[in-house]
């Protein structure tokens, strides 16, 4: 197994170099305006829009995340200092509401309201207790409002996503195309689990008022239901 | 370097790419689109692609930058081509099911030796929709939920996509080491 991940390890390291040739060959397909014979000339509706990008470029970007955490501390600030007669369950409870939206393809999946609450910070806190057999944690990615992991059997050559994230004023969309959907309830939680009929490969989203959890890969449905029946 | 410094940097370095990328660009889109107005909505939105990600660009003229520009239209283009035709929008990426046929375990060794020529051809045959992401992964050095970001894909896909690109690049060179090449 750990034979398998060194490989893949060699691997990553070639790429870098081969991808300098690749990078050349991509170069080529846009030498600078200058050097075209004839040039496309942009219609007034397209340079418009790019001096707008460009004055707002002029702006900076700004982190959205930080004016939305500090208009969030201000409400909620305004709100303790203003309403003192305002029950403290009704800050602590904020409503989730969701839009559920179904097309043959995919389904979507649009959150409301939530917590708006950060990701713990470690992995371990939001870890799945329960990891099939043969399969380790190839790789993880967490951040504030967002985290990422992917597990992988070397075996069996399986494979599998899961991520967590903020579910306040986000949305998920899942392939449902020649699939068995259905509701269900993990733990307290409400769910939809996806089984794809043609493969075997499942997706479940999982969410509450905090956090919205996906998995996706190629589990049989018990193991992948068992998966989420750990989550923390 | 301050504030208001960095902030001019970035106004100029987006003012210098378009002035000096918006009509190649603009001839790449179309390639794929064959369309005027699609095509330049592709530049405009791979612009702001660009726009959200100006730190990953350094120098303008250098193939680093111009092959990153590059892949970000070319699939901005795919996806505006996508969605003009009314083909689904799968957010969470099919899972392939990988061949369990591999008939042996090279040495490490055996990948080490392998050219940078030979990983370079395979790379040139491979689908661009897996030979992209794996370069913006290992040669510009986005993390997946960037490369979700620029392609507008989700980060299952991403990371589907980046599994598989390496596990068939893995079985070719195994393969081609097997039949002697």
């Amino acid at each position: 197994m750990a034979n398998d991940f060194r490989r893949e390890d060699l691997l990553e390291e070639c790429l870098k170099p081969a991808f300098e040739a690749r990078a050349e060959q991509l170069a080529a397909e846009l030498p600078s305006d200058d050097l075209l014979e004839d040039p496309h000339t942009f219609s007034p509706e397209f340079q418009a829009k790019m001096a707008a990008m460009t004055r707002k470029a002029a702006r900076g970007r700004r982190p959205l995340r930080r004016y939305v955490q500090a208009a969030a501390m201000f409400v909620l600030c305004f709100a303790a200092l203003g309403f003192g007669a305002m029950q403290v369950e009704a800050i602590r409870t904020p409503i989730l509401r969701f839009v559920v939206s179904v097309t043959q393809e995919y389904t979507n999946i649009t959150f409301d309201g939530g917590s708006n609450k950060e990701l713990p910070a470690s992995y371990e806190e939001i870890a799945p207790g329960y990891i099939p057999e043969g399969y380790e944690l190839r790789e993880q990615d967490l951040s504030e409002w967002h985290c990422y992991a992917s597990y992988e059997n070397p075996a069996t050559e399986g494979y599998f996503s899961y991520m967590v994230m903020s579910t306040g004023g986000s949305s998920t969309s899942f392939d449902t195309e020649d699939c068995r959907v259905y509701e269900a309830n993990i733990n307290g939680r409400k769910a939809y689990v996806s089984v794809k009929l043609t493969r075997n490969t499942v997706i479940i989203v999982m969410f509450d008022q905090d956090f919205t959890y996906t998995l996706a890969g190629d589990l049989s449905e018990e193991e992948a239901l068992a998966v989420m029946e750990s989550v923390p | 370097m301050l504030l208001g410094q960095r902030k001019k940097t970035e106004q100029s370095l987006f003012e210098e790419l378009y002035h000096t990328y918006s009509a190649s660009m603009y001839r790449v889109a179309f390639s794929i689109l064959r369309d005027n107005g699609l095509a330049e909505d592709a530049v405009q939105q791979t612009f702001l692609k660009i726009f959200r990600e100006i730190d990953k660009i350094d120098e303008i003229g250098s193939n680093k930058t111009r092959s990153f520009i590059v892949i970000l239209v070319r699939n901005t283009s795919i996806d505006l081509y996508r969605k003009r035709k009314r083909e689904n929008l799968v957010y969470f990426d099919d899972l392939e099911q990988v061949p369990r046929d591999r008939t042996g375990s090279p040495e490490d060794a055996v990948i080490a030796q392998q050219s940078e020529e030979e990983i370079r051809r395979r790379l040139e045959s491979m689908d661009p929709k897996y030979a992209d992401i794996l370069m913006l992964r290992y040669y510009h050095g986005c993390r997946n939920k960037e490369i979700a970001r620029l392609l507008e894909l989700s980060e299952a896909t991403v990371a589907s996509r980046i599994f598989q690109g390496k596990k068939m690049l893995l079985r070719q060179l195994e393969g081609g080491e097997a039949h002697g090449e």
